[in-house]
Formats: structure tokens, C-alpha cells, sequence
């Protein structure tokens, strides 16, 4: 019994001391050595993104460190770290780098934090929240394109990215409540289970608006007794969510 | 139509059904544009007919004398263009998705967009080539002939309501064709005048028959219309279509249609399942499935339409206008009345039980609230949240308009008006500067203090109670914001401290404009000035206008590229259009005058393209504005337009058998003279006689306008042809001048609709008015 408590203890141990590690943002993360397209994105970084005001270390950090351009198709590789907006098939596009910086600034992530993505898309998005927190759940409706970011991002070498073939208006209620939500798709209002499944305290951001058109970027902040308020950021143009067909 | 004697009756037959086509067409056209590609484009349709007739009169001009020699041969070959043409722009769209909005920046949309227009502008062209030719060959007999070109154009505009009101668009569209070519058998087979095009005629007529037998694809839409995105998402299908002169009504049903306006944040749930109502492929309404509505009580309570049935849950309700808001269910179980024009969407109330004990009665809504004579508790004015473009007319939304909704209130009435908020404010500001000035017409000193606004993220309500608001029904609009998370943005005692809390815009922008217009507290936002507040009434029904061109560069250096996106696009487009057309037109004219033979007469060049592009443009402007008009009187734009277009059309094709053969001072007082009379009638009736009116039945309304406008267009009709006899000694110059006239009704098409927003109806009367005048100085002159 005593034997039985001190192994259980030792095991308790190293369980703690895995889940401390891993609430420091432990968890293996990928480490980018390759030199193709560096200037590009550290260009990227300053004039587009820095130079339009986002201040947030870990985000100028995480984009300055993927490379955005294993994650567009391969004959607008040459292209990726334009300013811009860029088509990635199936009717959907990777958001020009920019709007990527300036949602997950707003989330104001912390390392510990569990964060949902509705709209994989390439997983760039993904790729950017997962240098930052602990662990990123993203949903894509599309499943040709969940397939393909799951495979880029294990390539990549991200461990703490789960992508799910579903619709995104649902969220993903197993894995949640979640610190942060980022919608990157069109939605015409905020979806009810999603603001369900933030934390209090949490932040979502999401483009609500006409499809077709442009929508605001709306900041969705939950606060602790659960009273939630939106602010209007700036206009924005995504893809509709819930599209499956094409 | 042989030798050069007169033309035979065979000839005006034809010539009337050709005009009979091509105004069927054209109608026809202008709503598979509407339904299949951006909404902007769909005037396009009567430009490309236009262009069409300008460009077959300077065709005509420079084949000279070959036009005549040429015969029935030319004649019926344009007239077998023309139906091709037809059958072509109906079925290439099904090969050629076009995005019309990014050929701004994409070339390639840009060519597949203009080849689609050039299509479409075929069948015109080699129709108006045939009627042209007639006029020519036959100069004689203009007066005539014109006249059953016009009465056949009349016709023509009466031919789409029955084919719209019976078959679907991509049916209608073809069935034209067959019109025609059965026309052209009929015509070169039967004398035996032309029989080898005869048989050509008859061949494509029984190949079309077969066609629409065999079953037509639906039309191809553009992916930013509405439809196509629904029918883009998961387990979309189609649970009926039903054809409607108003608009094709489609019924969409997938599990992934959400639809939540107004929607409380604090609502913890999916959204009930709703069919989506999708009128002309791009606006969507909402219908409950059938036995959902009772399932889903909890979630239209968490809706800002909640608000008015709490603050009125008994006493008499009128709804004006379909929308995209859905009511409470059983809310309409009281003593309620449902407005709606548009009798497609009704009939589909009534077959869902939608509002089962509710009166649906189908008309105009300003012309309900004019004609009742009873009073209401609660007036929602639903349809206001539907949104418009800045061209659109909407005679609910003016001053007048207001004035009738708010008479019409009960002494505890409640008049509610949804709308959809943008960022920077726009329709907003305007509505509340008309309220204002609503309100102090009608006596309210102190116009706050009987006025609500409360809004959700994307939406707001604004209220107009009859009286000042009691404290009981101030807690109650506060409980419900409170409850809901919903801003409070006006509200009699409102601090600034109480506004802005949930849906957090940088400043209080609606609460500060409205202190600054209702009570002159404080001083407007800068962002509430971007847009116009100019107040609309009956003379300028344009609510949903809001671009104001001196504030466009304040604007797009405030918002830079993102400003662009607040821009009134279908004014832009109309001036984009008007810009081609001009530039078209003048160069098209100047074309052939290296052609036309020199010309020492009474009429010399320069007095035919004044006389006849005065014509034309004063003709179009005064139709386009007796159209605008007539759609107070006739409760529907359809009904107007097959109203105004068919009395213009046949009422100046009959003036025409009576124009004067003589050219002398006499002759052109004879033609002139009663004009100035008749429209000065018409004005007068329209402007002060008919708006007392519209309390009679809608056929009394429809009659009153007929009355108004048949006197003007029968003396409208004498002109032209009468112009067209003083050139009978020069072929080429008449042709030139019929497309002359082609051309200044292109041009005044978007002219008049942009002067009728900016200047009001008034004005464009007061220009159709000073064309004729300046057609009667010319002629005076030169005669």
C-alpha cells in the first residue's frame, strides 16, 4: 500500500509537473529554420503589420516565425506574403496578413489558453493562435480543406492543433468552454452556441454582415457574470460561413 | 412589302408585332437581369434596347438607298436577327457566370460582361433595323406606321404581366422569340412575300415549341445573389417556385438557413429552422416550417420585435410591408391586418398558416394607411427594415407618407419602424431628421419626448408613440434593454451614462445626433454629417439616397478605401451609364454625316439632332417621371410601369394617324400647343388632384392616371412623326433622325433618374416640358 502510494505520488508528480509544462505553453512547438521567403515575412511583419499598429509580441512574433508560404498553394507560393487577401480553392481564401495579426491581437491570448478557430481554411490562422497558446481547436466545413490543413500543419510539425469536419456555427461544445473564438468567416449574427461556449471573461471575434459584401469585425467580449457586449472594430470582407457546396 | 407604293396591311401588322416584341422583351429582359445578375444592372436592359434603335438609325442612315432596295429581304433578316438575338441572350447567361462587380477590376469579367450586354443588345438592334427600314422605304406613311409602332409597344408592355404572372422567367424569355418568329411565317409564307425566310421563321418557331416542351433549365445566377448562397449550403433544396409579375418567389429549406435580426446576445441557443422566401433571387424573408412557429415562442421573445408587442400586446395592428423580421408567434392573433404588394408572397402566408387569424390584404402600404379609415394601436412599418437603394421610390418613407401612417394611430398608438444599422450611420440620421420634421408638422413641440430608439448590434427600432411617454412604459423599454442587452439610443430623460453599454460603438453616435436634431443639444457627430438628411417627401420619394457628393472626399479620407462601401453604387452606376451613353451617342451620331447628302432645306443637320434628341429626351423624361409617380396611384412598380408605359406608348401611337400633314406656323402650333396644354393636364392632375385621391379603389386610382396621362401622350405622338414628314425628301436624313431620337432616350434614361433623386420629380417634368419647347422653337423656326 505504501508502495502503491509513493508510485502513485510519483506519478502525480510527473503529471504535475507535465500539466505546469504544459500550462507554460509547453507543449512541442515547431521550430522554423528555413531561410526561403525570411525577408518576405520579416517585410511582412514591419510594413504590414507593425507598420499598421499592432503591437502584440507574441502575434508579430508567431508571424514572423510561419511560413505563410507552405500554407497557400503551391502556385501562389510567390505571393504569399503579399498584402492581400489570396484564393485557396473550394471558394475560400487565407486573409491577407493583416487581418490574421490584427484578430488574434484582439484576443489578447495568453499562453494558456485554449482557443477555438471556426474556418481552418489553409490553417494559417490556426498555426499563428497555436505559437501563442496552449491548444487550438479549429473547425472546417469544408473536407477537403480540413483534410489538407491537417496534413500541412503536421508537416509543420504543430502538436497542439486539432481540426474537425463540421459545421463551425455549432462550435465544438467537447472541447470548450474556450478562453478566446475567432470566426473566420462571414456570419450574419453572432452564433448563439458559440457565445455558449465562451468562457466568461473570454473574447471572440467575428465578421458579422451581408455576404457578398463587407462586415464588420466585431470584438465580443463576456465578462465574469457572464454579461456580453460587442464592439464594432473596423469593416472587413470574408467568405460566408456554412458553405459546403462548390 | 414590294415596290414603293404603300405599305399593305401584312406590313403594319408586322411592324406592330415587332414593336409588340421587342417592348415584351425588353420588359422581360429588364427582370432575368434583376434575378440573375446584380440588381444595378437591370435598367441596363432598357439601355441596350435603346441603344439598339439609335444604333439601327445610323446603320439605316449609312446603307443609304440599299435599305430601301433591299426590301422585305432586309426587313424580315433583322426581324430573324432580332429572334435569334432572343433566343442567344436567354441562353448563353447558362454557359457565362458573370461577377458584374468585379468587372471594376477584373478584365476578364469586364469582357464576359460586355459580350453578355452585346448579346443582349442584338435582338434590338436587328428588330428596330426591321422598323426603321419601314419608315424609310415608306415616308409617306410615317404618320401611320408610326402609330402602330407605338400601339404595338403598348401592347408590348402588357404582353409580360400575362407571361410573368404564368410562367417562369427562362419561359417567358423564349416564348417572345416564338411570338415573333410565328409573326415572320405567318408574314412571308401566307402572301408568299418572302417564303424561303417564311419557312426559316417557322422552322425556329416549332424548334423553340419543341424546346419549351422538352423543359427549360432554370436561369444561371451570378454567386452574389442570394439564392445561389443558399443554395450553396449544405442540404439546400428547393421547396417550390412560384411565378409572380412582382418577382420569381423561390422557397429555400436547409437546416444551415439562420435567420436572426435583432437577435438578443443573451439568446443560449441555434436559431429555430426557417424556410428562406427568396423574392427575385436576393431578398430573403423568412417563413416559419410548417408547426415550428408555437415550438419557437422563447426565441421571438429574444428578438428587439418583441419590444412594440409588450408595450401593445392588445388593440388593433397593421403590418406594413413584408420583412425579414419574424413576429411573435400568436403576436397577430389579435385584431391585425397584414400590407403587402406583393400577392406571390401572401399567397404563401396563406398556404403556411403564417398568420392564421390575421387580415392579409394585398396592396401598397401608403396606400393602405391613405384609404383606411381605421385606427391602430400598433403600426409597424416592417418593411422599412428590407432596406433600399438610393434610386428606389418609396412613398411610405417621405414625409407625407409618415403623416398618413401617424394619422392613422390610435390616441395610444405606437408607430414602429425597423432598420438595419450601418457603420458610419446613415439612413438612421435621415430618418430621424424626418421624424423630426413629421412630428413638428403635426404639432409636437417637443418631438423627444414621444420618441424611442433602442438597437440590438445590427438593428434598431425606432418608435413614435402618439403620446408623450408615460413612466410605466419608460421602465418598460429599460427592463427589456436590460434583459436583452440591448442600447437604449433615445429615450425621454436618457443620460449619456445609459447609452452605449452593450453594443459599444466608439462614441454614442445616435444618441448625440439625436439630441443634436430632436432637442438642438449638443452638436451633431461628424460621422452623422457624412450622409444626407435631406428630408424626403412625395416630390422625392428617394429615402434610401444618402450620398452627399460634397461630403464624398471628407468621407473617403475618413474611411479611405472602406468608404467606397457607403457609396449610393446604383446613383454611381446611373452615372456611369448616363457618362457611356452620352459619349455613345454622340459619337454614333456624328457617324454618318459624311454619308448623308448635303441638305440646304428647311430642316438642316444641325436643327435634326436638335429637334429629334429633344424629343427624345423630353419623351423619356416625361415617362420616366409619370412612371415614378404613378406608383403612389397604382400600388405596385410592375402595375405602374405596364401602366404608364402602355398608355404613353398607345396613346401617342394614336396621336400620331393625326398628325397634321401641313408644315407651316399653324401646323407647328397645332402640334405644339396642345402638348404644352396636356402636360401642364397631366402634371396637374398627378401633383394636386390624384394624392387626395388615392382613398378611391384602386381601379378609380388607375383610371385617374390614365386620365392624366392619355391626353399627353396622344399629343406627345405627333411630334415626331410630324418631323419625320419634313425630311420625306431625304431617305438617309430620316433614318438619321429616328436614330437620333434612339439615342437621346438612352442618354435620358439615367438622366432622368438622377435628376429625379438630386432635383425631384418637379424638375424632370419642368425638362420634359422645356425639350418640347425647344423641339417647337426649331420647328417654328425652320419652318
Amino acid at each position: 500500500m505504501l508502495l502503491e502510494n509513493s508510485s502513485m505520488r510519483k506519478y502525480y508528480f510527473i503529471l504535475l509537473i507535465l500539466l505546469f509544462w504544459f500550462s507554460l505553453g509547453g507543449v512541442p512547438k515547431p521550430d522554423f529554420h528555413g531561410e526561403a521567403f525570411k525577408a518576405e515575412r520579416e517585410d511582412m511583419v514591419t510594413r504590414q503589420i507593425e507598420g499598421r499598429g499592432v503591437r502584440d509580441r507574441a502575434v508579430l512574433g508567431a508571424m514572423r516565425a510561419i511560413p505563410r508560404h507552405l500554407l497557400v498553394p503551391r502556385h501562389l507560393e510567390r505571393s504569399a506574403y503579399a498584402d492581400r487577401p489570396l484564393p485557396i480553392g473550394h471558394g475560400q481564401t487565407i486573409s491577407q496578413p493583416y487581418i490574421v495579426a490584427r484578430m488574434t491581437e484582439l484576443l489578447e491570448l495568453k499562453p494558456g489558453d485554449v482557443v477555438l478557430e471556426v474556418g481552418t481554411g489553409s490553417g494559417y490562422q490556426a498555426a499563428v493562435l497555436a505559437m501563442i497558446v496552449r491548444k487550438v481547436v479549429s473547425i472546417e466545413i469544408i473536407a477537403a480543406l480540413s483534410r489538407s490543413a491537417r496534413e500541412d500543419l503536421a508537416d509543420l510539425g504543430f502538436g497542439n492543433i486539432t481540426i474537425h469536419h463540421k459545421d463551425g456555427y455549432f462550435g465544438h461544445e467537447s472541447d470548450g468552454p474556450y478562453d478566446a473564438i475567432i470566426v473566420t468567416a462571414a456570419a450574419k449574427h453572432i452564433p448563439p452556441p458559440l457565445l455558449a461556449q465562451l468562457k466568461p471573461g473570454g473574447r471572440m471575434v467575428i465578421p458579422v454582415g451581408a455576404t457578398g459584401w463587407t462586415q464588420n469585425l466585431i470584438l465580443v467580449e463576456k465578462d465574469r457574470d457572464g454579461v456580453v457586449t460587442t464592439r464594432n472594430m473596423l469593416p472587413v470582407r470574408f467568405v460566408p460561413l456554412t458553405r459546403e457546396k462548390r | 412589302m414590294k415596290g414603293e407604293g404603300a405599305p399593305r396591311l401584312a406590313d403594319y401588322l408586322l411592324v406592330g408585332v415587332a414593336s409588340a416584341a421587342v417592348l415584351s422583351f425588353e420588359i422581360i429582359l429588364l427582370r432575368v437581369f434583376s434575378f440573375s445578375q446584380w440588381h444595378h444592372f437591370a435598367s441596363l436592359a432598357v439601355a441596350l434596347a435603346l441603344l439598339g434603335f439609335g444604333v439601327a438609325g445610323t446603320l439605316l442612315t449609312l446603307l443609304g438607298q440599299k435599305a430601301v432596295q433591299w426590301g422585305d429581304r432586309l426587313f424580315i433578316s433583322g426581324l430573324l436577327l432580332g429572334a435569334g438575338g432572343m433566343v442567344a441572350a436567354s441562353q448563353l447567361p447558362r454557359w457565362i457566370l458573370v461577377r458584374p462587380l468585379f468587372a471594376l477590376w477584373d478584365v476578364g469579367e469586364l469582357l464576359k460582361l460586355l459580350l453578355l450586354d452585346f448579346i443582349a443588345f442584338v435582338p434590338f438592334l436587328g428588330l428596330a433595323v426591321s422598323i426603321g427600314q419601314v419608315f424609310v422605304r415608306w415616308p409617306k406613311a410615317t404618320s401611320r406606321l408610326y402609330g402602330v409602332n407605338l400601339l404595338g409597344s403598348g401592347l408590348g408592355c402588357l404582353l409580360p404581366v400575362i407571361l410573368l404572372a404564368t410562367f417562369y422567367l427562362e419561359v417567358a424569355l423564349l416564348l417572345v422569340p416564338v411570338f415573333l418568329l410565328m409573326g415572320i411565317a405567318v408574314f412571308g409564307l401566307a402572301g408568299a412575300r418572302a417564303p424561303r425566310l417564311g419557312l426559316v421563321g417557322l422552322g425556329g418557331c416549332l424548334l423553340l415549341v419543341l424546346v419549351l416542351v422538352a423543359g427549360v433549365a432554370p436561369l444561371r445566377l451570378s454567386d452574389f445573389k442570394q439564392l445561389a448562397y443558399l443554395m450553396d449550403l449544405p442540404d439546400a433544396r428547393i421547396v417550390s417556385r412560384l411565378a409572380g409579375i412582382e418577382a420569381d418567389v423561390t422557397v429555400v429549406r436547409s437546416d444551415s438557413i439562420r435567420i436572426g435580426r435583432g437577435l438578443s446576445v443573451q439568446w443560449p441557443h441555434p436559431l429555430p429552422p426557417v424556410d428562406a422566401v427568396v423574392l427575385e433571387a436576393d431578398t430573403v424573408i423568412p417563413l416559419w416550417r410548417p408547426g415550428e412557429a408555437a415550438r419557437h415562442a422563447d426565441y421571438t421573445r429574444s428578438t428587439l420585435m418583441a419590444l412594440p408587442f409588450l408595450l401593445r400586446p392588445s388593440g388593433p395592428l397593421a403590418v406594413l410591408g413584408a420583412s425579414d423580421w419574424i413576429f411573435p408567434p400568436g403576436d397577430l392573433d389579435r385584431e391585425s391586418v397584414l400590407v403587402e404588394n406583393n400577392g406571390t408572397l401572401l399567397k404563401l402566408y396563406k398556404e403556411r398558416a403564417m398568420y392564421p387569424l390575421a387580415q392579409l390584404v394585398q396592396t401598397d402600404p401608403r396606400r393602405y394607411v391613405e384609404k383606411t379609415g381605421n385606427t391602430f394601436s400598433l403600426i409597424l412599418l416592417a418593411g422599412a427594415s428590407m432596406g433600399g437603394e438610393a434610386v428606389d421610390v418609396d412613398y411610405l418613407l417621405t414625409v407625407e407618407g409618415l403623416e398618413a401612417c401617424y394619422s392613422a394611430l390610435g390616441d395610444d398608438g405606437v408607430m414602429v419602424i425597423p432598420l438595419h444599422l450601418s457603420n458610419p450611420p446613415r439612413n438612421a440620421i435621415r430618418l430621424l431628421e424626418l421624424l423630426r420634421t413629421v412630428l413638428l408638422r403635426l404639432g409636437h413641440e417637443n418631438p423627444l419626448a414621444s420618441m424611442a430608439m433602442i438597437r440590438s448590434m445590427e438593428d434598431a427600432l425606432i418608435l413614435v408613440f402618439r403620446e408623450t411617454l408615460t413612466p410605466p412604459e419608460l421602465e418598460e423599454i429599460r427592463d427589456f434593454c436590460q434583459q436583452g442587452s440591448y442600447d437604449t439610443s433615445i429615450l425621454p430623460g436618457l443620460s449619456v451614462g445609459e447609452t452605449n453599454r452593450f453594443h459599444i460603438l466608439e462614441q454614442p453616435v445616435y444618441h448625440a445626433a439625436a439630441m443634436a436634431l430632436l432637442s438642438g443639444e449638443g452638436s451633431l457627430p461628424v460621422e452623422a454629417d457624412w450622409y444626407s438628411r435631406d428630408v424626403p417627401t412625395d416630390d422625392r420619394p428617394h429615402f434610401w439616397k444618402t450620398m452627399r457628393w460634397s461630403k464624398l472626399p471628407d468621407l473617403l479620407n475618413a474611411l479611405g478605401r472602406n468608404g467606397l462601401i457607403w457609396l449610393d453604387w446604383s446613383i454611381l452606376v446611373s452615372v456611369v451609364k448616363f457618362i457611356v451613353a452620352a459619349v455613345l451617342a454622340g459619337l454614333l451620331i456624328l457617324l454618318p454625316l459624311g454619308r448623308l447628302p448635303c441638305r440646304q432645306a428647311t430642316f438642316g443637320p444641325m436643327a435634326i439632332v436638335t429637334y429629334f434628341a429633344a424629343l427624345g429626351m423630353g419623351f423619356l423624361s416625361l415617362e420616366m417621371v409619370a412612371f415614378q409617380r404613378s406608383m403612389l396611384f397604382a400600388g405596385h412598380p410592375v402595375i405602374a410601369a405596364a401602366l404608364v408605359f402602355f398608355v404613353f406608348l398607345a396613346g401617342a401611337g394614336w396621336g400620331s394617324f393625326s398628325t397634321p400633314r401641313s408644315s407651316g406656323t399653324a401646323a407647328v402650333a397645332r402640334v405644339f400647343l396642345p402638348i404644352m396644354g396636356c402636360v401642364f393636364w397631366g402634371w396637374a392632375i398627378l401633383e394636386w388632384v390624384a394624392p387626395p385621391m388615392l382613398k378611391i379603389s384602386g381601379a378609380g386610382c388607375l383610371g385617374l392616371v390614365a386620365v392624366a396621362l392619355g391626353p399627353m401622350a396622344y399629343t406627345l405622338g405627333r411630334a415626331f412623326p410630324w418631323g419625320l414628314r419634313q425630311l420625306r425628301d431625304s431617305r438617309p436624313h430620316i433614318a438619321w433622325a429616328w436614330g437620333i431620337n434612339g439615342f437621346a432616350s438612352v442618354v435620358a434614361a439615367p438622366l432622368a433618374v438622377l435628376m429625379a433623386v438630386h432635383l425631384g420629380q418637379g424638375v424632370v417634368w419642368g425638362m420634359g416640358i422645356g425639350c418640347y419647347l425647344v423641339a417647337g422653337w426649331i420647328a417654328l423656326k425652320k419652318t
